[in-house]
């Protein structure tokens, strides 16, 4: 678990800047670019995944719905 | 085409056309920020801010559909609850995914116990309890009444993570909020048209698909028991009607 920020003054003083943290590695390993990239690719794949799945499922409901519709249309009512 | 699609077909349209032109502008013609900030890795604030803001966006559909499911329950009223619900787990887990990386690199370490950053992992945390309530415990009216109580609770923690890092400070900068420092005049586009493309027309083009699947998995459910009743279909066909309904 990592502390808050060294520098806390108070809440405005806290929050309109970056400050660094306790325990903190000032030079990640990496550059900025391959965060930059991992972070859109994240962001890209959980999106279209999200949305491949409901797409797929919505179209499967869907054919499964019309079978049932199909075949409930071809038998007359129960009576009660 | 009905009217529906003809409004899923405009905003999916809208949608593409924002992030063909944000994409760029984001990469090509936004300079890249202070090395304090994060230096290229501040290009992710492009895209991180406006999906956190599709948090609210979705959060809200989500208190406003389980509220009113509260109130009057009906099928639309839960499929939209749960549309909101699904929705606002997806942008949080978003908002999750991409701020630790560029949190890595602007102050070191991918996440601290920061007032912002702990209410938000709070807040996603319930949509992701309201997902797995939904899709694990059925969907009777005691399940659907539960997780629309846990749908509005988890977004009255909404406001909470706005104001968190105004009233309790923390790492989280409020570059753009009162008391920030602002952001040079360069940036303005592409924050602007992000937010045009994640904050105003992701959230309706995913609502609308999550809240189409979960009223067609309503209607197949009550054509599946006139089905049953009917004798079209028997009891051991119940494991495909079970998991095609969540």
């Amino acid at each position: 678990m990592t502390s808050l920020a060294q520098t806390r003054e108070n809440p405005s003083d806290r929050s309109t800047q970056f400050v660094p943290v306790e325990g903190g590695n000032p030079n990640p390993s990496g550059d900025a670019g391959t965060f930059m990239v991992t972070a859109y690719v994240l962001m890209w794949l959980c999106t279209a995944l999200f949305i491949l799945h409901t797409w797929r499922k919505t179209k499967n409901v869907q054919a499964r719905l019309e079978e049932l519709q199909k075949a409930i249309a071809k038998v007359p009512p129960v009576d009660s | 085409m009905n009217k529906k699609d003809a409004i899923f077909y405009a905003v999916l349209a809208a949608f593409v056309a924002a992030l063909v032109y944000t994409i760029p502008l984001i990469f090509l013609f936004t300079p890249t920020a202070q090395e304090q900030a994060g230096g290229l890795a501040q290009k992710i604030f492009y895209f991180h801010v406006p999906v956190a803001n599709g948090i609210y966006v979705t959060g809200a559909v989500c208190f406003i559909s389980s509220a009113i499911y509260l109130a009057r329950p009906s099928e639309a009223a839960n499929a939209w609850a749960k549309a909101g619900s699904d929705c606002a787990a997806l942008f949080g887990t978003l908002v999750l995914c991409s701020g630790p990386l560029w949190a890595k690199k602007a102050w070191g370490v991918y996440w601290v116990w920061d007032p912002q950053l702990t209410t938000l992992l709070l807040s996603v945390l319930i949509y992701w309890a309201i997902c797995l309530l939904r899709t694990f415990a059925g969907d009777g009216a005691a399940e659907r009444r539960f997780a629309a109580a846990l749908g509005v609770m988890g977004t009255v923690n909404l406001p909470i993570i706005y104001f968190s890092v105004q009233k309790w400070g923390g790492n989280h900068p409020t570059v753009i909020r009162e008391g920030g420092g602002g952001m040079h005049e360069s940036m303005w586009p592409a924050f602007i048209w992000g937010h045009v493309a994640l904050t105003l027309l992701l959230p309706p083009l995913v609502l609308l698909l999550r809240s189409r699947l979960a009223l067609l998995q309503a209607s197949l459910e009550h054509t599946w028991h006139e089905a049953l009743t009917r004798g079209i279909v028997d009891h051991l066909d119940d494991d495909f009607a079970e998991s095609e309904s969540r």
